[in-house]
């Protein structure tokens, strides 16, 4: 099992926490999160996984740290 | 100068000389950009390129600083001339009541910044593209609900095309707040003075939850 922390930024706040600690099983990738959390895939404009932007198919591993943010347009 | 005695000693002398000569684009006049340009105004900017192409709406009310009853159907652009005008009457400015695009370069020229107060995430891109060909550096800002951002935009370091990916399409659902507005516009407002001021900046995203009332700082 791998310990990880995902934080939620903007609108993806509403109905959900801005933080979350999960325990999860090796091979866990970052769309399951997204799953789990009920975020679609093509909501979630940047996804920094230790600070870095990338893929959602990218597995995760004990201590990382996953943020997620939406589009956020208005103005 | 009397005008600025409480703007000392926060800003020096030498800052608010520095603030009266320069020139900065705002880019929408809507939410974000009637609040940046209030505040640079009262600052002591007098130099601007004010740049949008809509009128007043009744649903722009609810938030919008130059928006009131007696404005609805006005350009944007030219009431916030206007507005600028009432404060400070040697403010000048060249009004642009149209659509930025990819040939829109003239909208920017002889502009030391601009800040970014559109609400379309397309036009921002395009936006971020005329600036890069341009070397200018762009403060953006956006916000939605009760949360907000803002960003800074430089040469070899170009956030937009980070922070939305293409063609991402986002749920406009929960509105815009009049809160959310003041407070991200401010902080727009002082991202441009730091530039101005060669400050050091440690972050280039800042990421503002009204509702839970916290600012948070990352790299990206």
């Amino acid at each position: 099992m791998i310990k990880i922390e995902v934080r939620l930024f903007a609108t993806f706040r509403e109905n959900r926490e801005r933080k979350y600690f999960f325990e999860l099983p090796k091979e866990t990738n970052i769309l399951d999160i997204l799953n789990k959390l009920n975020i679609d895939r093509e909501d979630a404009s940047l996804i920094l996984l230790n600070g870095v932007d990338g893929d959602v198919d990218r597995k995760l591993k004990d201590g990382d740290v996953l943020s997620l943010f939406p589009p956020v347009g208005g103005g | 100068m009397e005008r600025y005695k409480r703007n000392y000693t926060s800003i020096s002398k030498e800052e608010q000389k520095l603030l009266s000569n320069i020139s900065v684009a705002i880019v929408g006049l809507g939410g974000l950009g009637g609040y940046v340009l209030e505040n640079l105004v009262r600052l002591g900017v007098r130099n601007f390129n004010l740049i949008d192409k809509d009128v007043f709406d009744t649903s722009n009310l609810n938030r919008q600083l130059l928006a009131t009853e007696k404005t609805l159907n006005n350009q944007k652009a030219k009431e916030a001339f206007n507005r600028a005008l009432e404060i400070d009457h040697e403010v000048k400015a060249k009004i642009f009541c149209e659509k930025l695009d990819e040939h829109s370069i003239k909208m920017l020229e002889g502009v030391d910044i601009v800040v970014d107060c559109l609400d379309s995430i397309s036009t921002r891109l395009i936006l971020e593209s005329l600036c890069d060909k341009m070397s200018l550096t762009l403060i953006h800002g956006a916000i939605r609900g009760y949360y907000g951002q803002v960003s800074i935009s430089r040469d070899g370091d170009r956030v937009i095309k980070k922070i939305y990916k293409k063609d991402i399409k986002e749920d406009e659902s929960l509105g815009n707040l009049p809160m959310t507005c003041m407070v991200t516009a401010s902080l727009q407002v002082n991202l441009l003075l730091k530039t101005i001021f060669k400050e050091s900046l440690e972050h280039n995203f800042i990421l503002i939850d009204v509702k839970n009332m916290d600012i948070e700082k990352i790299n990206i």
